[in-house]
């Protein structure tokens, strides 16, 4: 039985390993490989089909900035055609003409908010007047009726900023913010203290007593990296909610099937979306008796899921891989 | 004397608008309101701006909107900016009713926009070629006032799209012809915005002088549920002023559209518009400076069936909606909303929506009942 419901399954392509901006957060360093490949447009129309014949609903293109592949207006086109929703992560430094052309096709657009400060903003992307441009982005796709997500990693500069980013987003009715946990990578494993997102949470929980809407941090982050770990479960999404497998599959630009977009462990049963799931990296990352035996008596567990299982968010304690943020519940 | 949608209960069916004379098998849906001039016009408009991948053929546009007019609609909005397609189509199909004397002209409300320069579409039909000469002629012709957001609003280029629409509509008059994204401009202007919009405002009230417009107004998804001082802000007082200043109180400045739908109700409920030095909403400005409200999106382009299945049962004061009707009936029940301008395609759809219009709009308490998460899903 698959552990995910079908109709929320998204697969995330990632169209092209290049992109326009520097983002110190990026935990792909794709701005770093300016001269990165995209995905061979043979490869991707493959996938297109392949997550239309499974059923998959959602189709996300990503990268790298994607827009900067060529073939993004086609990929567009043969997904709609074969009735995927369309989602656009991007960071909204990209030109108006491509987005105006793939406008009539996209369902969502997500747009990386680093900042609600541009001078911040444009110290992190490494782009000037790079906040201006994204509002301007989000308001081109608001015009076309396309349903907006701000992204924003919570770096640690961002925690104590929360409503700065509720109010700046209130000028837009229909764009969504979804704050996102900072996610490790090898370049820095360790992007966030548990004392900052201590009081990341708290902030949140703070504003959800005072304003509706204030959302989740999503992304995988363990409920007992704050105190209590009710607290985490208020103001976290946890990782069945948000991560892969359980909400969506990744595909990079070589055309490998993996099972999460930070995990990247290559699938090797991908023939179909029934074999997928009874890959062993599959199971592995769905099935709760792969965390370790206290984090599986945790009451939260159904929806914590220990947190992020990226390799480079891991430490070892007690001979078990662990996420860095979680602590291991006492008694 | 005409009054606004607060007395739609007094407002007529088919068979009374027969019978006061005001046109035969147009208007009579309930909450019909007045333009400025005493048209009558039916609370619920077609939008026939289709920009959908599938868009549908001329010869369906064309049928879908002689069954609007027989079902009472005389509001259509439509929109230069794609191919210009959509406006040869209502023209056509108007002009092909007025011959066959389903309606006349004077009964009917042709809605256009202009500001936006056009961008290129993946078809190079005839029709989109057209229309990238017109982009290129409008980047050529007004290279430094083409802004971000695909904008122009270049006098010049606003009273050369006013024309184009006329002769694509085939219309002498365009009823209401809509400024499409001003906070682009005022985006880009900086301190000399009162200049620019005086100017165009000014080009206008010259259109209207000559017969080529009637009334004219601002479409904005963004601008007007900014914050002032935010640099997207729309501030409908000051542009209110400024047609004044321009042309006195007869200023053909009355109209501003919006999108209104249960996920974005923002125009009613954001409090981003000043009103003689408070605050209030879109709405409430639109109301207390005397403009009319067009509510456009009421399906947030089909997004709020991503929740709920369009044929859901809603039970609403002991009566039964499908989610869509119940969806369409909130909006136009709003206080302060004029017209609600639905936008599709389907003949069965439509027919479907249109059965609201056998019910009364619902009461401030039915809306605060449902704004505070009463309703009937089931």
């Amino acid at each position: 039985m698959r552990p995910v419901r079908d109709d929320f399954l998204e697969l995330k392509m990632e169209i092209t390993e290049r992109c326009n901006s520097s983002c110190a957060f990026c935990h792909q360093d794709f701005g770093q490989h300016r001269g990165g490949h995209g995905v061979d447009t043979s490869l991707g129309l493959y996938w297109i089909r392949w997550a239309a014949d499974q059923g998959i609903r959602f189709i996300r293109f990503t990268g790298g900035e994607p827009t900067l592949h060529p073939g993004l207006e086609h990929f567009c086109r043969v997904a709609w055609d074969h009735g995927l929703k369309i989602i656009i992560n991007t960071n909204g430094l990209a030109s108006f003409s491509i987005l105006k052309r793939i406008s009539r096709w996209v369902h969502t657009l997500k747009v990386s908010l680093p900042s609600p400060h541009g001078k911040i903003s444009d110290s992190t992307t490494g782009s000037r007047n790079s906040l201006r441009r994204k509002l301007d982005t989000m308001a081109l796709a608001l015009e076309s009726a396309i349903q907006v997500e701000a992204l924003t990693a919570m770096i640690p500069q961002n925690v104590g900023i929360v409503t700065d980013f509720l109010e700046l987003l209130a000028n837009f009715p229909g764009v969504t913010w979804v704050p996102l946990r900072i996610e490790s990578s090898a370049k820095n494993p360790r992007p966030i203290t548990r004392n900052q997102m201590q009081r990341l949470a708290e902030e949140f929980d703070a504003l959800r007593n005072r304003f509706l809407g204030v959302p989740k941090l999503r992304l995988a982050t363990p409920f007992c990296s704050v105190e209590p770990p009710e607290l985490g479960a208020r103001v976290f999404s946890g990782r069945v909610q948000d991560c892969g497998p359980f909400k969506s599959l990744t595909v990079n630009v070589d055309g490998r099937l993996m099972s999460c977009y930070s995990c990247r462990t290559p699938i090797q049963r991908a023939a179909s979306l029934d074999a997928v799931f009874t890959d062993p990296e599959v199971i592995r990352l769905t099935c709760k008796k792969s965390l370790p035996v206290w984090c599986q008596q945790c009451g939260f567990a159904d929806q914590c899921m220990g947190g992020c299982a990226s390799p480079y968010a891991a430490e070892v304690r007690d001979g078990e891989l662990v996420d860095y943020l979680s602590r291991p519940m006492e008694g | 004397m005409p009054t606004d949608k607060t007395t739609s209960s007094q407002c007529g069916t088919t068979a009374e608008a027969a019978a006061d004379g005001s046109g035969d098998r147009v208007l009579g849906l309930t909450g019909d309101w007045w333009l400025p001039d005493g048209k009558r016009v039916s609370n619920i408009g077609l939008g026939t701006r289709c920009n959908t991948p599938d868009r549908p053929s001329r010869s369906h546009m064309e049928t879908l909107i002689q069954f609007a007019l027989k079902r009472g609609i005389n509001l259509f909005s439509t929109d230069p900016s794609v191919t210009g397609r959509s406006e040869t189509v209502l023209g056509q199909s108007l002009s092909k009713s007025f011959d066959e004397g389903l309606v006349r002209r004077e009964q009917v409300v042709v809605i256009s926009k202009a500001g936006r320069v056009p961008h290129r579409f993946e078809q190079r039909s005839h029709e989109s070629l057209d229309y990238e000469r017109t982009r290129d002629r409008a980047r050529i012709a007004y290279p430094s006032t083409t802004l971000p957001g695909y904008r122009c609003f270049d006098t010049d280029w606003i009273k050369e799209s006013l024309s184009r629409s006329r002769s694509s509509l085939g219309v002498k008059t365009v009823d209401i012809l809509m400024l499409d994204g001003l906070e682009w401009g005022l985006a880009s202007w900086g301190n000399s915005w009162r200049e620019r919009v005086s100017r165009l405002f000014e080009a206008l009230e010259m259109e209207r002088s000559l017969g080529a417009l009637s009334w004219y107004g601002v479409a904005s998804r963004v601008g007007v549920f900014c914050y002032p001082g935010h640099h997207f802000h729309l501030p409908i007082e000051a542009l209110v002023d400024l047609a004044k200043n321009v042309s006195g109180p007869t200023n053909g400045f009355c109209f501003v559209e919006v999108p209104l739908n249960v996920t974005i109700p923002a125009a009613a409920t954001r409090i981003s518009q000043q009103l003689h030095g408070h605050r209030g909403s879109v709405l409430l400005a639109a109301v207390d400076f005397g403009l009319k409200v067009l509510a456009s999106s009421p399906f947030n382009h089909g997004r709020v069936f991503d929740q709920i299945e369009p044929e859901t049962v809603i039970e609403q004061n002991s009566i039964f909606f499908s989610a869509a009707q119940w969806m369409l009936q909130f909006v136009r029940s709003i206080p302060g909303v004029s017209c609600c301008i639905l936008g599709t395609t389907d003949e069965d759809h439509l027919d479907k929506a249109l059965a609201v219009c056998a019910h009364s709009l619902w009461d401030l308490k039915t809306l605060e009942r449902i704004m505070s998460g009463e309703t009937g899903a089931r």
